[in-house]
């Protein structure tokens, strides 16, 4: 046992101490402050933070919807929810471009009546991040919402509160730990969006190229560029764990 | 007010059938083992389970008539204590109390001082700052209850308020909890399954068993006529069923039995005292009109008596001392002969 995992550890660590090791300190502080890197930089966030928010507004009924098993088919409409978590993003990108592309099912639609369109727009790759993050939010949160027993949710209704009330005073406060492990699992993976945005919204600096994105195109002229940038992901990534280490989710020993 | 229920109700492959009616101003004890459906009766009337059929009127409120009235729990005027208290535990003790009438639109200053006076009537205002967790589960009672009379309810239902509690609390706050529900001014309906918890806080008893009541009645009538052999097995006696002519009792399955009862004529119930049977070695001289034997199936001790269950014409359960079970040498298997004064037996129709 001990060799082989021992084999999965430094597998999965060496990689990032050889970025750490390979990162040009000297022109580190200047490459990031560039402004195409804070162009890159400042679109993730923006990004990353709409497409979670979208999908809190909308994932969070949804994961409510599927725990308390209100609509017919739930085990099939979990299924359906959970395909983009296991799509390779360039399939979402391709599927995306589809639905809501100006040629799409319902991006033609939208086009013609509205002139609105997503390719090639910033908001397209909120889209893209939201279609392949959403999924984290959904199941993480639905689990929470399905190991709430009912009884609290009967009692706040026998004591007179609103369904509205209920779900902000009861369910939602009762599951936070879910739902915030969830936001973040969901923001995470927004953050690292690649395959869907390149193919859905393109990579073009200041409108689609998030830092992902940047890191890809740098690669190709300035290694040290690419290296830098994926130094400052991996810094947020790191911080991430760090943040929800020791409550969300660590080992469960009681 | 008054509860008038005639419905029927399913949860699964189960089927719950009512008809009865409770008064405000008692309190009623659904009593009933496992799996009888108090809990879906308890549901039903809080509306958080709809009918399939039938009719529930809370006084001259309509609550339920299918198919297409069912007023939902927010606006029933029910407080509920749940089985394991169901306390938010995201929320401090006076949170918890103050959620009722908030959600009715209490101001927050009214709902916190609505919610202060009743833990003060309940003796728990010292916990009002501490979360659920950090309770006894005596307090945690008290809680559920002063919750559920926060927003002082026209009906008041409890699902097994004491079976969450271990032994020792369960006396004091069983008396407790008799205080506070006789004072309640509505109906109080509350499911157990613990015949003390009925005899002690009921003035009457509804019996559930398969989704059905089998009697109805004060508890002191349960207990002297009991109309079936589980409420008989609850109440501790032996029912023995038969028909009854001149004073003789055929006993269904073999036997016969004096009784007391002349005039009782046709198919009825008896009720046999098991500290009412005397159990003998060699056939018994005297008195005892009624003797019989049979062999001893078990033996088992119950608090300071031993309980004899004897297969017989009719097959019987006696208690006895530790000496006489010492004087009989009983073991299972053994023939004893049953003896039982004719006046001991209580006889009455079905």
């Amino acid at each position: 046992m001990l060799v082989p995992g021992l084999v999965a550890l430094i597998f999965l660590v060496v990689p990032l101490i050889a970025l750490i090791a390979q990162t040009p300190w000297d022109a580190f502080p200047k490459i990031i402050s560039s402004p195409e890197a804070l162009e890159a930089l400042r679109l993730s966030l923006l990004t990353s933070l709409a497409a979670t928010s979208l999908a809190a507004l909308f994932g969070i009924p949804m994961a409510w919807l599927l725990a308390r098993e209100v609509l017919p088919f739930t085990g099939l409409l979990r299924a359906l929810v959970i395909v983009p978590l296991l799509l390779p993003p360039v399939v979402s990108g391709v599927a995306l471009l589809e639905a809501l592309g100006r040629r799409g099912l319902v991006g033609r639609f939208l086009y013609d009546n509205f002139d609105i369109t997503f390719p090639f727009t910033t908001l397209g790759v909120v889209i893209a991040a939201t279609f392949v993050a959403m999924p984290f939010l959904i199941i993480t949160l639905e689990g929470g919402f399905r190991s709430l027993h009912q009884r609290y949710e009967d009692a706040a209704a026998t004591l007179g509160a609103s369904s509205r009330r209920i779900f902000f005073r009861v369910t939602l406060p009762m599951v936070a730990p879910a739902a915030i492990a969830g936001l973040v699992l969901c923001w995470a993976r927004a953050l690292g969006e690649f395959g869907a945005t390149i193919t859905f919204a393109g990579n073009f600096p200041g409108v689609t190229q998030t830092m992902p994105l940047a890191v890809y195109t740098a690669l190709e002229s300035d290694r040290s560029v690419a290296i830098a940038l994926s130094l400052v992901l991996l810094v947020v990534s790191v911080g991430v764990l760090v943040g929800l280490r020791g409550r969300y989710l660590q080992t469960r020993t009681s | 007010m008054k509860i008038t229920s005639n419905f029927t109700a399913t949860r699964g492959d189960f089927t719950l059938i009512i008809d009865t009616i409770v008064s405000s101003g008692t309190v009623t004890a659904v009593l009933g083992p496992n799996g009888s459906g108090k809990s879906t009766l308890l549901r039903v009337l809080a509306g958080l389970q709809k009918i399939d059929s039938g009719k529930i009127n809370f006084g001259k409120r309509v609550m339920n008539d299918t198919p297409s009235i069912h007023v939902p729990p927010q606006d029933r005027s029910v407080g509920v204590v749940f089985q394991d208290y169901a306390l938010f535990p995201h929320m401090s003790i006076m949170e918890n109390i103050a959620f009722g009438p908030r959600s009715l639109g209490a101001s927050r200053k009214d709902a916190h001082a609505k919610a202060h006076s009743h833990m003060d009537l309940l003796g728990i205002s010292e916990i009002a700052d501490r979360k659920p967790s950090h309770i006894s589960g005596g307090q945690a009672q008290r809680v559920a209850l002063a919750r559920a009379l926060a927003t002082e309810p026209d009906v008041l239902l409890l699902d097994e308020p004491l079976a969450a509690l271990d032994a020792l609390t369960r006396e004091s706050v069983r008396t407790e909890l008799a205080r506070h529900i006789k004072a309640f001014e509505g109906c109080v309906v509350f499911v157990t399954h613990d015949p003390v918890d009925a005899m002690i806080l009921a003035d009457r008893v509804i019996v559930l068993e398969d989704g059905a009541i089998t009697q109805e009645g004060t508890p002191g009538e349960l207990a002297a006529r009991p109309a079936t052999d589980y409420v008989a097995a609850l109440m501790g006696v032996n029912l023995i069923r038969g028909s009854a002519h001149d004073g003789v009792l055929h006993v269904d399955g073999g036997g016969i039995l004096q009784i007391p009862q002349q005039q009782l004529e046709g198919e009825v119930l008896a009720v046999l005292r098991p500290e009412a049977i005397t159990l003998h070695v060699n056939k018994p001289e005297g008195s005892a009109r009624n003797v019989w034997q049979g062999t001893v199936r078990a033996i088992t001790q119950m608090h300071d008596r031993i309980r004899v269950s004897i297969e017989a014409s009719p097959s019987v359960v006696a208690t006895i001392t530790h000496s006489s079970l010492a004087d009989l040498k009983l073991s299972v298997g053994t023939l004893v002969w049953v003896s039982a004064k004719t006046l001991t037996i209580e006889a009455y129709s079905k």
